[in-house]
C-alpha cells in the first residue's frame, strides 16, 4: 500500500459515504484481536459473524467471530464471538434509560446461541462446545442502567472496557476522546479493511501514544490475558446456556409449542392474518374505513377507535385547531409577523392541557423545522417539550425561534395560501399523532377492551400494568462477586429496572403477565427483545448444595403478537424465551376467562 | 465527436474478433461508448503486441460497480447481495497474459475498492482467482486471491453495508494498479483531482485520460505524475491511446 493512503488528503468527506462511529470502534477491536489471535496461529477473524444453526433459521449477527482452526477443519478449536459497545464518550453522563433494550437484545443473543453450543452437542456449525462469549464496551459505563455492566461482568465470558485503566478500586472515570480520534483517523480512509490494516499497524509498532493507541494496548492486554488463560467460561452463563437448552424439554415449552403449531396450521402466521394495528393505520390515515374490513374484526375496531378519542384528547382537540383554520391561522401569522411573543404565548401556554398540547402541536408543525435544539434549552426535553410550562425566558426564546421561521415560511404568501398550507401541516401532524404517537397503542386498546367486555373485571383478578425484573432475580451474586468490575456495592450493582406488562392476571399467588406487541419489519429484534424480557424473568439460577440450579418461574408470559410477523422462527424464539404466544386476541381474553 | 466514437466502436468490434475477442453488449450511451473503446482500444493494442487473450469474450456492459445499500440504521441487519452480483462484482472484466504475466483489468471499481467512487479503468498486473465458497465460520461468501507484487485473499459475505459487500477476513498487501484511467467527458476539475488523487493512493502509476477538448480540466496542471490527454478528434484519440498502450505493452509492469 502507498503511504499515501495512510496519510489521507481529506477528499474522501466529499463522496457522501458516512461511516458510522460503531464500525470504527469495531476496527479497532478487529485490529487488536488480529494482533492477539494471529494468522500465522492459525487463527480467523470474522467481522459480523453470523452463527448457522441447525435447528433455526435467524439472522442473528454478531460484531466479531474470532476462531482457531486448523487448515480445513469444519469445527473451531477455540472460539470467541464478540459484541462491539460504544456508550458515551464522555466523563460525566447521566443513566440512559433508553439503552436498557439493546442490552437485552444482546443477552439474549448470547443465550439463543449459547443454549445451542454450551451443551452436550453443539447444534451451530463449526462452534466448539466451549465457544466463549463477549463484549467489548468502549465509553463511560455509567452511561446505561447499572443492571447492564453487572449483568454482562456476571454473565458473559469475555468483558472488555477499554477506556478505562484497570485497577481493582472503585471505578474511575474514563479516558474519553477515542470516538472523535477514531472519526478524525477515518477521514484519510474509504474503506475499513484498510483503516483495521492501518490500526494494526499502528498499534503493532506502538510508536504513539495518543488515546487510540491508549485504549487499544489495554484491549490488546485483555485479549492477550483472556487467551493465556485458555478462554475460561463464566459459570453463569454457562447455568444460564443450559438451563435455556433443558427448557426445550419441559411440559411447558411443548405445550406452548403446540399451542402454536396449532394457530399458524389454521390461519397461518400473523402477516397471513387480519392485523389491527395496520388496519388502524390505514383508518387513522384516511386510506380506509371500517367497513372495508371483515365483519368479524369491526366491532373491535369500533370499540378501538373509541378508545382513542377517549386516550388522546388532544388528537381530538387538534382536528377542531384544523377545522377552525380559517381563524386561528390567520391569527397565528400576525402574531408571528408582530413578534407579539406574549400574544403566542396565550396558545403555547393554554391553561387546559389538552388543549395546550394541541396547540405547541400546531405551531410545531407550522414550524417545519427540527426541534432538537430546543431540548438544550434548560429543563426542556423530548419527553416534556409538548406539555411541560417552561421558565418565562426559556419560553421566549423558544418562541422568538417559532415565530421568526413561521414569518419566514409564511413570507409572501396570500392569506388564502397561508391558511392552506397550515391546514395540511397541522392536518398531516395530527394525523401522524393518532397514529403513530407514542400514546397510540390500538393493540392495547383491543385488549383492554376485550377484556372489559369478557366475565372479567379489571381490579379484580386482572389488571393493568404489572412488572417483572429486567434480569434474572434469584441468583446468588455474591458468590460471583469476584466477577464484578463496575459495580460491587449490592445496592449499586442493580438499581432493579423491571420490564413492564399490560395487563398482569393473578391467580392463587401466581401471575400472568400480558402483552400485545405489533410489529412491522422489525420482528427478528421484536423477538430477541421480547423474548429476552421473558427469559430473563422466566428464569432462576438458586444454588442448591453447592450448585447452580436452574428454576423456571411458575408466572406465565403472553403475548398477543399483531402484525407484520412472517417468520415462524421468530415466534418459535419467544415460545423458547417461555412465552405463550398468541395469534388472535380474542383467543388470549378467552383462555383468560376460563382459567 | 459521436460518430467517430461509434465509428471506433464498430472498427474494434471488427478487428478484436482477429484477436480471439468476441464483443458483446455495446453500449448505446456516450460516456459509455467511450470507457468502451478506451478499455477495447488498451485491449487491442496488447493482443497486437503479443499478449493473448484469458477469455473468449469482451462484454462490454460488464462492471465491477458495486451498487450503493444503505444499511437501515438500529435494525441490526445488513442487506443480503445475491451471492452471483458478489461474484460479478470482484471478478476482472478481462484479463490477457504475456510470458506468463497477466493484466487484470478492472472497470469502476476492483476488489480492493468498496466505495461508490471509482476510477473508469483499473489495470492490475496480476491474476486475479474468484471462488464461491462456503464455511461454518463465513458462510456462503465468494474469495478473490491475487496474486502479483503482493499475494493474498480477501472474502466477500452476501451481507452488505453502505459500502458494499462486507469483507469477511483479509489477508495480504493489496496490489497497486498498474494503471488507472478517468475517461471524463463531463467530470468537474474538482472531481476529476479527487479521482487522480484516489489513483495516487492506490499507487497507481497512472494516467488520466480526459476524452473531450472542452474540458476545462485539459488545460488545468494535474498532479505530477499524471498524463493528460485530449481527444479531439478520431486521430487524436488513437494517438493519445497509442501512447497509454505503448506503456503497458512495453511491459513496465512491476508484477
Amino acid at each position: 500500500m502507498s503511504d499515501s493512503v495512510i496519510s489521507g488528503r481529506g477528499f474522501h468527506g466529499a463522496r457522501g459515504d458516512s461511516v458510522h462511529a460503531g464500525d470504527l470502534f469495531e476496527a479497532l477491536t478487529k485490529a487488536c484481536a488480529e494482533l492477539t489471535f494471529s494468522a500465522s496461529e492459525q487463527w480467523r477473524i470474522v467481522h459480523q459473524y453470523t452463527p448457522q444453526y441447525a435447528d433455526a433459521d435467524v439472522p442473528d449477527v454478531f460484531d466479531l467471530g474470532i476462531f482457531k482452526v486448523t487448515d480445513g477443519a469444519q469445527t473451531a478449536e477455540r472460539a470467541l464471538v464478540l459484541e462491539v459497545t460504544h456508550w458515551k464518550d464522555e466523563k460525566n453522563v447521566s443513566e440512559e434509560p433508553n439503552k436498557s433494550y439493546k442490552a437485552i437484545e444482546t443477552l439474549e443473543e448470547f443465550s439463543f446461541l449459547g443454549s445451542r453450543t454450551r451443551v452436550p452437542s453443539s447444534t451451530v456449525r463449526g462452534l466448539p462446545q466451549e465457544t466463549a462469549f463477549g463484549n467489548v464496551i468502549f465509553g463511560n459505563r455509567r452511561y446505561v442502567r447499572k443492571w447492564i455492566p453487572t449483568q454482562y461482568e456476571l454473565f458473559l465470558d469475555f468483558v472488555s472496557y477499554p477506556s478505562y485503566e484497570y485497577s481493582d478500586s472503585e471505578p474511575t472515570d474514563p479516558d474519553t476522546g477515542i470516538k472523535q480520534a477514531l472519526l478524525e483517523a477515518y477521514e484519510g480512509f474509504d474503506d475499513l479493511v484498510e483503516f483495521v490494516t492501518w490500526l494494526t499497524d499502528r498499534l503493532e509498532n506502538n510508536s504513539d501514544n495518543g488515546i487510540i493507541d491508549l485504549v487499544g494496548r489495554r484491549l490488546l492486554e485483555r485479549f492477550e490475558q483472556f487467551k493465556q488463560d485458555e478462554f475460561p467460561l463464566s459459570p453463569l452463563g454457562s447455568a444460564e446456556y443450559r438451563a435455556r437448552h433443558e427448557y426445550r424439554d419441559t411440559d411447558e415449552f411443548s405445550s406452548n409449542m403446540a399451542f402454536l403449531d396449532d394457530q399458524i396450521g389454521s390461519g397461518g402466521v400473523p402477516a397471513d392474518r387480519f392485523g389491527l394495528k395496520a388496519a388502524w393505520n390505514r383508518i387513522g390515515s384516511g386510506n380506509a374505513d371500517i367497513e372495508q374490513f371483515d365483519e368479524d374484526w369491526r366491532p373491535l375496531l369500533r370499540a378501538v377507535l373509541n378508545k382513542a378519542a377517549e386516550e388522546i384528547p388532544e388528537v381530538e382537540a387538534g382536528r377542531d385547531i384544523v377545522d377552525n383554520a380559517d381563524s386561528v391561522l390567520p391569527r397565528i401569522r400576525d402574531l408571528c409577523e408582530s413578534g407579539d411573543i406574549d400574544g403566542l404565548a396565550e396558545y403555547w401556554d393554554h391553561p387546559d392541557e389538552t388543549q395546550r398540547i394541541a396547540y405547541r402541536n400546531a405551531l410545531r408543525a407550522l414550524y417545519q423545522r427540527p426541534v432538537d435544539d430546543f431540548y438544550e434549552e434548560p429543563g426542556v426535553t423530548e419527553q416534556n417539550f409538548s406539555r411541560k410550562r417552561f421558565d418565562d425566558p426559556v419560553t421566549r426564546r423558544l418562541l422568538e425561534q417559532i415565530t421568526d421561521q413561521i414569518e419566514s415560511n409564511a413570507g409572501g404568501s396570500s392569506t388564502a395560501e397561508w391558511v392552506r398550507t397550515g391546514r395540511q401541516l397541522i392536518e398531516r401532524s395530527v394525523d401522524y399523532q393518532a397514529v403513530n404517537g407514542t400514546n397510540s397503542t390500538p393493540t392495547n386498546w383491543a385488549l383492554s377492551h376485550l377484556i372489559e367486555a369478557s366475565s372479567l373485571q379489571f381490579g379484580g383478578q386482572v389488571d393493568t400494568g404489572g412488572r417483572w425484573y429486567s434480569f434474572i432475580k434469584d441468583v446468588p451474586y455474591d458468590a460471583f462477586v469476584d466477577r464484578l468490575i463496575t459495580f460491587r456495592d449490592a445496592e449499586d450493582m442493580w438499581r432493579p429496572t423491571f420490564a413492564q406488562a399490560e395487563f398482569s392476571f393473578e391467580d392463587d399467588g401466581r401471575s400472568v403477565y400480558i402483552k400485545s406487541k405489533p410489529t412491522k419489519n422489525e420482528e427478528g429484534r421484536r423477538a430477541r427483545e421480547e423474548g429476552g424480557k421473558g427469559w430473563f424473568g422466566k428464569l432462576n439460577l438458586p444454588v442448591e448444595n453447592g450448585q447452580i440450579e436452574p428454576e423456571y418461574a411458575d408466572d406465565e408470559w403472553w403475548m398477543w403478537v399483531d402484525g407484520g410477523w412472517s417468520r415462524r422462527d421468530n415466534l418459535e424464539r419467544l415460545v423458547e424465551c417461555g412465552w405463550r404466544v398468541y395469534l388472535d386476541p380474542i383467543a388470549l381474553v378467552e383462555e383468560l376467562e376460563t382459567r | 465527436m459521436d460518430d467517430w466514437s461509434e465509428q471506433v466502436l464498430s472498427e474494434l468490434s471488427l478487428s478484436l474478433p482477429d484477436e480471439g475477442v468476441e464483443v458483446i453488449n455495446e453500449p448505446a450511451g456516450k460516456p459509455e461508448r467511450f470507457e468502451s473503446i478506451t478499455l477495447a482500444k488498451l485491449i487491442e493494442m496488447c493482443l497486437q503486441n503479443g499478449f493473448a487473450p484469458v477469455g473468449e469474450q469482451l462484454d462490454l456492459s460488464h462492471t465491477n460497480h458495486i451498487p450503493y445499500r444503505r444499511v437501515t440504521q438500529g435494525s441490526g441487519i445488513n442487506q443480503q447481495a445475491d451471492i452471483s452480483d458478489v461474484l460479478s462484482w470482484v471478478s476482472p472484466i478481462f484479463e490477457i497474459e504475456r510470458d506468463q504475466r497477466t493484466l487484470s483489468f478492472f472497470r469502476e471499481g476492483s476488489p480492493f475498492l468498496r466505495s461508490r467512487d471509482r476510477p473508469d479503468l483499473l489495470v492490475y498486473p496480476g491474476t486475479f482467482e474468484i471462488e464461491q465458497r462456503s464455511d461454518p465460520f463465513v458462510g456462503d461468501h465468494v474469495v478473490v486471491s491475487w496474486r502479483g507484487r503482493s499475494s493474498g485473499e480477501r472474502r466477500y459475505k452476501r451481507e452488505t453495508d453502505s459500502n458494499g459487500p462486507i469483507a469477511a477476513e483479509s489477508q495480504g498487501e493489496p496490489i497497486p494498479p498498474v494503471l488507472g484511467m478517468e475517461v471524463s467527458l463531463n467530470k468537474s476539475c474538482e472531481r476529476l483531482h479527487e479521482q487522480i488523487e484516489l489513483l495516487r493512493e492506490l499507487g497507481s502509476d497512472n494516467s488520466a485520460a480526459i476524452l473531450e477538448h472542452a474540458n476545462p480540466c485539459a488545460d488545468e496542471k494535474l498532479p505530477t505524475g499524471t498524463t493528460v490527454f485530449k481527444a479531439e478528434d478520431e486521430d487524436e484519440f488513437h494517438s493519445n491511446m497509442e501512447r497509454i498502450g505503448n506503456y503497458l505493452v512495453r511491459g513496465e509492469t512491476r508484477e
